[in-house]
């Protein structure tokens, strides 16, 4: 009777998310009329048109239920408010995206799996549990591809941006959906103009990324769907063999190239872009001031090498300040090397072979997005696929689509590491740590200590759990299965690698690597306050 | 929506910024990256941390973009400073605002100067605020004041109390006086409701009258309305800081005025400055200090310390003690909602003031001048009579106004006969009540009170294309 209370009065107490609950949900129903298009090109419309129909006009309704009754209680809402949100929406949302996909999994499991495909595709991971991919339903793979996209770039950022004046606590929001350590300043002075700005860049990259697939051979649906999967690094694809099936060097050339784009910092382009328009701008002026007809006089300017090299100056200037992004190639670039020597030494692949698998799946892992060319987990020896692996726990950027510990945080980790040496050898000595010049504020470097400890014992306690609930499995498949999922790159090794899918987990091991992918999305701590008293009392 | 920036994260900057960013794009920079972190999660606008006299820090924050720049910090120079490079780097062409903030009086009666350092507007919050409440110490009861046309139009919100209730207190005695004497009674406000001001009208205590007269008639106006004597002539100022010193200044010639600070030292500094007026090393929140001095017997009890909890203490000790009126001068906006409950003559905040002269110089073409009103923001607008205007050759009676708008005043500039050698003179401005039989013609600026500060209906009826 007592936790009844307990729960009744927290009900009352939070009610105030109601409202932008209800807009989230509302959105949701809204995007999920989306794969509708195209329902009747598959052989059972109906039953595809009710799957993706029921659930949408229920979340339409439900969601403008809740902004009708919760309109009032609004103006309440909190930081508290914000993280309990937060984890319900990222928690719930799946539910009501898998409800398409239950006819299609595994039919003695069907609520498990369907929950680990659509978490699966909202965190990007990209791990998948459904076997002859090639035979689904256009509307079902396209499905998965949005579930993906809209998830990459996080939830909260896309309501915000479609759905203005959400709440004051907004800002709480996505400060914790956007990933990595802290933002060190709003990019503009409106959340909702950030928000916009952010997703305006990434569809425009999706986009582009759309039609290089499909000028480079893809068909229309597949260009789209990958486009969508490359961008948010979920690593969904239309085929079982993921990049094998087209087998072409440019569809390659291009998911590496904007594999690399999405790993970057999102608030990185986002700045290079705004100073090109600035800079153009002052340009546009410079040359109204020296003629009325400022039109062939602007062309003047800008064709000049001076105004060329002005414009190129400023559009790099971000990219030149970020932290991360020298480490970030770097760490990239070192990692194919290595991969491509190793290849060379153990297997029998050509050089063409040993480049083209060595890149695009060195990339494609590294970066948390999970495509493959090649069965790398059966065909390569077991250290060179579980280096790739460890590699996507730290290689992509914050504030990207990528998951993992981060770049910034791994810098700081190994800032700390080299700051004790010199302490060791001189034990008075007033020291900061730095990344690359910047100083590193003491709280900060506390957290990310704290993140990485309770990175590495979440990964550990994980993989201990998958092996408790499913003694079947082998070490490595369990560890790496609980690695690829806390890091939201997708496949792992041995029974859950590249060649093969989730299927031969049983339920409850699928339920705690759909966890497993939440935590990592969230960056775990967030879950630390559904088990704070404060929450409750 | 504007593109603000404000340099300075202080009491003042802080509180303008929380303010505007509710309608606008602020950001907001100073070199405490502590104040800016506590702000960061109060409300939304951009935040940078670096020092507003650096041209990188300037640029980084977009202030090439910026239509109002506000240097409000607390040294005159960093202000001058930055003001100078935003004009020199980023606006050649002049188009953006920039006010400072300017203590030094010397400088900021130097337009020439200021000028120079690309200073649009220069404003000394202190010296506002003191004007403010010596304005109200003047006329008593008036919660709010505003000033149209150089200060030769006053609007007036007053408050009424039980004594000023008498029995055949009908609101046409007021309004037969009007014409003679030279104000109009706008409307009336009683709790959350505005009526209009018309004869059947009975007043009720607690009701607010809000009022436009010329400013010279406006304190003989209140006196009428409000059924009062004025027996004293003491003048409590409870805080010796900026405000304190220039409050004395501005009031010791009329009034016997005593002022209260807690600190030797300052009372030392004060007391040599100033002139008439008693200046006592004492603690205003202590009841028997208040007690020895006879606020008992005093006329104004006004509360300008730079504690707010000192200031609200010490006005409710005075009020409790008898003390006629009393204003408290109170910076955090939480505590204004607290003391709307309790019946202060005045409460003045710092952002308000900065607010207002921010948004009447905030684009030649904006009007706007909303006053807040209790917790209720009610607009009183300025506008232009357009030519295409529906309004136009109409006399205000005449006009159907929106329900939720009320006509004050109509101010028409009077052409000069020969080109004025005294510049300093006041611009001639004739001033017409909605009473007057004169109609509205093209060019004429029409004052009006709008309800709920909802000005879609009346942008349609006087057709300001600048307002949607």
């Amino acid at each position: 009777m007592h936790s009844v209370a307990v729960f009744i009065r927290f009900f009352k107490r939070n009610l105030c998310i109601l409202e932008p609950l209800g807009r989230i949900i509302f959105m949701f129903g809204l995007i999920m009329l989306v794969p509708i298009g195209l329902v009747l090109s598959d052989q059972d419309p109906t039953q595809l048109l009710l799957a993706f129909l029921l659930p949408s006009i229920a979340c339409i309704v439900i969601g403008l239920t809740m902004r009708h009754y919760g309109r009032e209680l609004a103006d309440k809402f909190r930081l508290r408010h914000a993280t309990l949100l937060l984890l319900i929406i990222w928690c719930g949302l799946p539910f009501i995206g898998a409800f398409p996909l239950r006819s299609y999994v595994d039919p003695a499991s069907v609520l498990s799996d369907s929950y680990f495909e659509a978490v699966s595709g909202i965190t990007a991971s990209g791990a998948t549990i459904m076997i002859n991919i090639d035979t689904l339903p256009d509307s079902i793979k396209l499905w998965r591809g949005l579930l993906a996209w809209m998830g990459g770039m996080g939830l909260v950022v896309l309501a915000t941006a479609l759905l203005p004046n959400l709440v004051i606590g907004v800002k709480h929001l996505f400060n914790t959906e956007i990933s990595g350590p802290q933002q060190e300043a709003e990019l503009t002075p409106r959340i909702e103009k950030t928000a916009k700005g952010l997703w305006t860049l990434y569809i425009i990259l999706s986009c582009t990324c759309a039609l290089a697939y499909w000028i480079s051979g893809m068909d229309w649906l597949d260009a789209l769907v990958h486009s969508f999967t490359t961008v948010s690094m979920s690593g969904f694809s239309n085929h079982d063999t993921s990049f094998a099936y087209f087998d072409s060097v440019a569809i390659e050339i291009i998911a590496v190239l904007f594999m690399l784009l999405a790993g970057l910092n999102f608030a990185t382009h986002f700045s290079a872009i705004r100073q090109l328009s600035r800079r153009n701008k002052t340009l546009i002026k410079r040359a109204h001031s020296i003629r009325a007809s400022h039109f062939g006089t602007y062309l003047k300017l800008i064709t000049t090498s001076a105004g060329i090299s002005s414009l190129f100056q400023s559009f790099s200037t971000p990219y030149r300040q970020d932290n991360e992004l020298r480490s970030y190639l770097t760490v990239l670039f070192i990692g194919c090397v290595a991969v491509i020597f190793a290849l060379g030494q153990t297997t029998d692949l050509n050089w063409t072979q040993q480049l083209r698998h060595g890149i695009f799946n060195t990339v494609s892992i590294a970066t948390t997005t999970g495509y493959s060319n090649t069965d790398f987990g059966s065909q390569w020896p077991l250290f060179i696929s579980f280096f790739i692996l460890l590699l996507a726990n730290f290689t992509s950027c914050s504030g990207s689509t990528g998951g993992g510990i981060k770049m910034i945080r791994a810098r700081t980790a190994l800032g700390i590491l080299s700051l004790e040496g010199t302490r060791i050898l001189r034990p008075n000595v007033f020291l900061q740590v730095r990344i690359r010049r910047q100083v590193i504020d003491n709280k900060v470097v506390s957290s990310v200590l704290l993140f990485l400890f309770a990175y590495t014992l979440t990964m550990l306690v994980l993989g201990l759990t998958l092996l408790a609930v499913q003694p079947s499995l082998d070490f490595l498949t369990a560890i790496s299965a609980a690695l690829a999922c806390l890091s939201n790159t997708g496949p792992g090794l041995g029974e859950v690698g590249s060649g093969t899918t989730y299927t031969s987990l049983n339920p409850v091991a699928t339920t705690v690597c759909a966890f497993a992918m939440l935590l990592g999305r969230l960056e775990l701590l967030l879950f630390l306050v559904l088990f704070t008293r404060d929450l409750w009392r | 929506m504007k593109k603000i920036m404000i340099l300075g994260a202080g009491s003042i900057g802080g509180s303008v910024a929380e303010h505007l960013a509710q309608e606008n794009e602020v950001t907001l920079i100073d070199r405490n990256a502590e104040v800016i972190t506590n702000m960061r999660s109060r409300f939304d606008a951009r935040f940078i941390i670096g020092s507003i006299e650096s041209p990188q820090v300037l640029e980084k924050a977009g202030c090439e973009e910026a239509d109002v720049v506000l240097a409000v910090t607390e040294h005159d120079v960093t202000n001058l400073a930055a003001c100078f490079i935003c004009k020199t780097l980023f606006d050649p062409g002049d188009a953006c605002a920039r006010i400072a903030r300017i203590r030094n009086r010397g400088l900021a009666e130097h337009k020439e100067l200021l000028q120079a350092f690309g200073v649009t507007v220069s404003y000394d919050p202190e010296d506002s605020i003191a004007e403010a409440i010596a304005s109200a110490v003047g006329m008593p009861g008036v919660s709010r004041l505003v000033h149209y046309a150089s200060r030769q139009l006053a609007i007036a919100e007053v408050r009424i109390r039980e004594q000023d209730i008498s029995s055949q207190n009908k609101l046409s005695d007021f309004i037969s006086h009007s014409r003679e004497l030279g104000y109009y009674l706008v409307a009336i406000r009683r709790g959350d409701l505005t009526l209009p001001a018309t004869e059947s009208l009975h007043l009720q205590v607690d009701d607010s009258v809000i009022l436009a007269a010329k400013a010279k008639n406006m304190a003989k106006t209140i006196m009428l309305l409000r059924n009062e004597q004025q027996l004293s002539t003491k003048v409590f100022i409870a805080g010796g800081g900026q405000i304190g010193r220039a409050l004395a200044a501005k009031l010791e010639d009329d009034y016997a005025v005593t002022l209260l600070e807690p600190d030797a030292e300052r009372c030392k500094i004060l007391a040599h400055e100033l002139g008439t007026t008693l200046v006592t090393a004492a603690d205003p929140t202590v009841e028997e200090v208040l007690r020895s001095e006879d606020v008992e017997n005093g006329h104004f009890f006004c509360a300008v310390s730079e504690k707010d909890e000192v200031n609200i203490m010490s006005a409710l000790i005075a009020k409790k003690l008898n003390c006629k009126h009393a204003a408290v001068l109170i910076n955090r906006h939480a505590y204004q909602a607290v003391l709307s409950g309790i019946k202060m003559d005045m409460v003045v905040s710092p952002s308000e003031v900065t607010i207002s002269i921010l948004l009447q110089r905030l684009s030649s073409r904006s009007y706007f001048d909303p006053i807040v009103i209790d917790e209720q923001v009610t607009n009183l607008t300025m506008f232009p009579v357009q030519r295409s205007s529906k309004i136009q050759g109409q006399t205000m009676a005449q006009v159907n106004w929106p329900d939720n708008t009320l006509p004050c005043a109509l101010l028409r500039d009077v052409p000069e006969d020969k080109p004025s050698l005294v510049s300093e003179a006041l611009p001639a401005v004739q001033i017409y009540f909605p009473d007057s039989e004169v109609s509205i013609e093209p060019g004429d600026r029409c004052i009006v009170y709008v309800k709920d500060a909802n000005i879609d209906t009346l942008t349609e009826l006087a057709d300001l294309p600048y307002f949607t």
